[in-house]
């Protein structure tokens, strides 16, 4: 590798900007999210679900007992009840998590456009995955 | 004497919060030892078919299963995270390492949201991290991709696992974890630039090689990687065990990509940690989708963790890292070794 290519691939590649471009401002609107839906919650100008007082309660307990308790719905069924304070929350986490989702769909178009198309698979390949992971059908047998 | 106190004023602070935390879960079991989980499974039932029992009968009938408020653990919560925060930084590990195990040990919520937390604190780190290190080309996209793959697939099916198995055994398997991560904490010794000679097939097919400024020196580095396939594989196991435990996984992927794979040091640091964006982001949706995040205690960990990150960045120039790393190796053998017993119901 000569001098000038080897500054050349000092610099991240343009994918890989992109990548984190999208990636920084997407996390700064899921933190302010998270935070505003927190604040709306813990100071009681939204109504949660499951009342405060009644969590000590129930984290204590499983996951599946907490569910049936607390009448907490699977996968995306929080998107129904999403004006409850508690459940409001999960806009800034949901976000959060899709982000990642959102960013290898990008990179995946920018790998095209370069013609990588093994890097491109399996850009497509991971968000099959995250897709699958976020479609609340891998639902687990619980304890 | 002065000067040294606030260096290690994070230190004091994080084992006096242990203390009180110590004392505070100690009350908190002999309630609920002699409250019976029994009665409070059925007050809980009733409650969630009726509605909520008024104030005076509920106070009743209930039995004291915590006397704190419900703001005491989510404060008691920040502050740890925050505290926790500053030391990981210090130490060099991820804050997940660190907050599954002691956060299970020292507060009282049961070990499935401790790990939808965990993994959330973890992928919330990641996420922050990851522009600054993509940027600067010490995050790289081709070394990345095909083992972040591998690993969020993997931490899939390991999440699944960690929740369909009995508590017991999960809360045994994180014990037997965490002491191997200390062991391994204690023993490896990362190699800054490993000497990697000719590269792979499989390396070579998918483009794992790079360059990056050094910039304490100012050196152009060039870098490419050997026994690939070999890491790859690794991978599946770092996966599971990420969505098990909902650890994250830095302290498995450094050793992997730099040791076995032959990146050098600060590209595997800066991968290693972009890679747990993706990686966790698998394997918190499953959390997520099974109800295991509360978000009155996991937000609190998020926003202490981060805070305390951005202040232990600040306080490096004038730690003692060595000795902060020690340290932590210690607290790991400690929560490892509760953990442990407390699966094994010692």
């Amino acid at each position: 590798m000569n001098g000038q290519n080897l500054h050349q691939e000092i610099k991240a590649s343009p994918a890989q900007i992109h990548y984190a471009n999208t990636l920084f401002y997407g996390a700064l609107i899921g933190f302010v999210l998270l935070l505003v839906t927190y604040s709306l919650y813990v100071f009681g100008i939204l109504m949660p679900l499951i009342p405060l007082e009644e969590l000590p309660k129930l984290w204590v307990q499983s996951a599946q007992s907490y569910r049936e308790a607390g009448g907490i719905p699977q996968g995306w069924g929080w998107l129904a009840l999403v004006s409850k304070g508690d459940m409001s929350n999960f806009l800034g986490i949901a976000f959060l998590a899709s982000l990642t989702i959102i960013c290898f769909l990008q990179l995946a178009w920018n790998l095209a456009k370069t013609r990588q198309w093994i890097m491109m698979t399996i850009a497509l390949l991971e968000v099959l995955v995250l897709c699958l992971a976020a479609s609340g059908i891998l639902v687990s047998g619980g304890h | 004497m002065i000067n040294d106190f606030h260096r290690f004023f994070p230190l004091f602070l994080f084992v006096v919060l242990l203390l009180v935390l110590g004392q505070s879960s100690l009350c908190f079991a002999d309630n609920d030892k002699s409250g019976s989980a029994q009665t409070l499974q059925q007050t809980i039932t009733n409650e969630a078919e009726t509605g909520p029992a008024p104030a005076t009968s509920d106070a009743a009938a209930a039995p004291a299963v915590d006397t704190h408020p419900w703001w005491f653990w989510p404060i008691s919560l920040l502050f740890f995270c925050f505290i926790l925060g500053i030391i990981a930084v210090m130490a060099g590990v991820g804050g997940g390492v660190l907050f599954v195990p002691l956060v299970s040990g020292f507060f009282p919520f049961h070990l499935d949201f401790v790990r939808g937390a965990g993994l959330m604190v973890a992928l919330a780190g990641a996420l922050a991290a990851g522009p600054g290190l993509l940027r600067r080309n010490f995050a790289n996209l081709r070394l990345a991709l095909p083992v972040a793959l591998i690993a969020s697939a993997c931490a899939i099916v390991g999440a699944m696992l960690g929740l369909a198995l009995p508590t017991t055994i999960v809360q045994t398997c994180l014990g037997v974890t965490i002491l191997g991560i200390a062991v391994l904490l204690l023993l490896s010794k990362n190699s800054v630039r490993p000497v990697v000679s000719k590269q792979d097939a499989v390396g070579m097919a998918l483009g794992m090689q790079g360059v990056f400024l050094e910039p304490s020196t100012g050196e152009v580095v060039e870098w490419k990687t050997h026994r690939t396939l070999a890491g790859l594989l690794l991978f599946i196991a770092i996966g599971i065990m990420a969505g098990m435990f909902g650890l994250g996984a830095g302290w498995a992927n450094v050793p992997v990509l730099n040791l076995l794979m032959g990146a050098p040091l600060k590209v595997a640091v800066g991968t290693s940690k972009f890679l747990l964006s993706i990686t966790d982001t698998s394997a918190a949706w499953v959390y997520m989708n099974q109800g295991c995040v509360i978000p009155l205690m996991a937000v609190p960990s998020i926003v202490g963790l981060m805070l305390g990150s951005v202040v232990g960045v600040r306080l490096l120039a004038i730690a003692k890292p060595k000795f902060i790393r020690y340290m932590v190796i210690g607290v790991l053998f400690f929560s490892g070794a509760k953990a442990l017993m407390k699966g094994l119901g010692l």
